[in-house]
């Protein structure tokens, strides 16, 4: 797979396809998951009720350059998921990640675990990068498990980084990593179990 | 109850897995249950024991049975 800068992005796993967003992405479901409470506190951002023109000023603010989101579809039913975010450091080759899971069917499904893995064959194998970084709260248990699950390391803790937008008081922020040659020697392991 | 019995009883009960299934090997890595959901709520039901949240320490070394357990022989 090749890719340059500024492509819109098509990567598929085995039950989902993650696709740049585009305007017509920009929906009544993908505003309900900005408008709720429950899906945005995972990111502690607050919930806002955008106008589609802000939410698609949102989303195509993720040029496909310098920072890029995925939405996430069921292969099968085409049941929008929720999307990514990826942000480049060129200049350090690295990257950030984040990720909404808005349609709370899908909660517990794993779908994390399987849709990331795509991406970082992608920022890895494709673009070259060197590192890929994440950064949930202290309280995001399922972020947490997810980077764990996938082999990052967490680096460090930020004490009481953030303001918490549920229930006040503050939240200690988490840094996780994983380096392109951890994750070819997680995969190589993957591969000598299969 | 001694910690392993709650710690059996807590897991068995978020995963929800017959108790016999739980043991030192249930873990986060190969308890196809122990997805980030369940996660979520392991921990929740753990600080509602032990009447405490986890420190972000604790939070990063949870990994399995053993973890559960030492925490509950506080």
């Amino acid at each position: 797979m090749t890719w340059t800068p500024g492509d819109l992005v098509a990567l598929d796993t085995q039950r989902f396809s993650l696709r740049s967003i585009t305007r017509e992405d920009v929906d009544e479901t993908f505003l309900s998951w900005l408008a709720d409470p429950e899906v945005m506190v995972g990111l502690n951002l607050p919930s806002r009720k955008l106008s589609r023109v802000q939410a698609v000023h949102y989303a195509l603010s993720y040029d496909n350059l310098k920072s890029i989101m995925l939405l996430v579809r069921a292969r099968d039913s085409g049941d929008m998921v929720g999307f990514f975010t990826i942000t480049f450091e060129y200049a350090h080759g690295t990257a950030e990640t984040a990720v909404v899971i808005g349609n709370k069917s899908y909660w517990g499904q794993n779908v994390v675990v399987e849709t990331r893995g795509a991406i970082l064959e992608f920022l890895f194998l494709t673009l070259g990068v060197h590192k890929v970084i994440g950064r949930p709260h202290g309280r995001n248990m399922s972020s947490i498990f997810n980077y764990k699950a996938m082999g990052f390391q967490c680096e460090a803790i930020l004490r009481e980084q953030m303001r918490a937008l549920k229930g006040g008081g503050r939240l200690d922020q988490m840094i996780f990593g994983l380096l392109k040659s951890e994750w070819e020697g997680l995969r190589a392991q993957k591969e000598d179990t299969a | 109850m001694s910690a392993a019995e709650t710690a059996r009883a807590l897991l068995a009960a978020e995963l929800a897995l017959p108790h016999d299934q739980i043991g030192p090997d249930t873990a986060l890595f190969s308890t196809a249950e122990w997805n980030s959901l369940a996660h979520l709520r392991i921990v929740l039901a753990l600080e509602e024991i032990i009447k405490r949240p986890l420190t972000p320490t604790e939070i990063i070394s949870l990994s399995g049975f053993s973890d559960v357990t030492a925490l509950l022989e506080e």
